[in-house]
């Protein structure tokens, strides 16, 4: 299996594009590292996530989002780190609403709420001396 | 007395009217040449059709083909739920990803959610 950023026919150009846009705008709002595989998981899902996840940048601070359409799954993992800050409940949400795309057979639309969903739950908790004025 | 009033009125405009008309009739006919009506022989039935049907279908027909030129391109989509056959895509993921999973320990400690659909 060759694990390419990019290059197939899956999504179309303005797709990747705006999945790319959201992963961005992910990263930036929710302040912490988010990719997005999609691709197949094999019969474990969530191990292969696990090692996926295992295989970012930065792992501790990393949320992956995994998608494998062939088999309808996805796998959202969070960090030990970023854990604290993108709750397992926060994490479903995300799962949620990518899962109500999906099943309207809109993958690429699916990505992007999904990725939005988690920006928007992942809130750094306040810290005393950085908040207070 | 209003009643009086009112039929000058009436006289002034029935009798203004033509009067109007009467008085501006030879200065529109020595101003207008004759020959801007003059509408030349008819079109014939392929000049016709050509001009209002020919015409609008090219232009009908050139937006369709723009379009198609545009968004038709695509080729076939991936249905989901059909067996993955190409490559898997990483968005936001490491710069190369065989050589990051072969050191990669799956990560332990974290969280997350799951779902099928």
């Amino acid at each position: 299996m060759a694990l390419v950023p990019s290059g197939d026919d899956v999504f179309t150009e303005r797709e990747r594009d705006d999945i790319l846009r959201a992963v961005k705008l992910a990263d930036s709002e929710g302040g912490l590292p988010f990719s997005v595989y999609v691709g197949p998981l094999g019969d474990d899902s969530r191990a292969r996530a696990l090692t996926l996840h295992g295989g970012l940048p930065d792992p501790r601070h990393g949320v992956l989002a995994a998608v494998d359409p062939g088999t309808r799954r996805v796998e959202v993992v969070t960090g030990p780190e970023s854990k604290r800050y993108l709750d397992d409940r926060a994490a479903t949400l995300g799962v949620l609403a990518m899962t109500t795309s999906f099943s309207a057979g809109d993958l690429a639309g699916g990505i992007v709420n999904g990725l939005r969903t988690l920006a928007e739950h992942a809130r750094h908790p306040r810290v005393l001396h950085l908040d207070q004025p | 007395m209003t009643r009086v009033r009112n039929s000058f009125r009436a006289l002034l405009v029935l009798s203004g009217v033509p009067l109007t008309a009467l008085l501006a009739a030879p200065v529109l006919a020595d101003s207008v040449p004759t020959t801007a009506y003059d509408a030349g022989p008819g079109l014939t039935v392929t000049q016709t059709l050509g001009l209002f049907v020919g015409i609008p279908a090219l232009v009908v027909l050139t937006v369709y083909v723009l379009v198609y030129a545009i968004t038709g391109r695509r080729g076939p989509r991936y249905p989901v739920g059909a067996p993955w056959s190409g490559a898997a895509q990483w968005f936001g993921g490491p710069d190369d990803p065989q050589a990051a999973l072969t050191h990669a320990e799956p990560t332990q400690g974290g969280g997350g959610a799951r779902a099928q659909w």
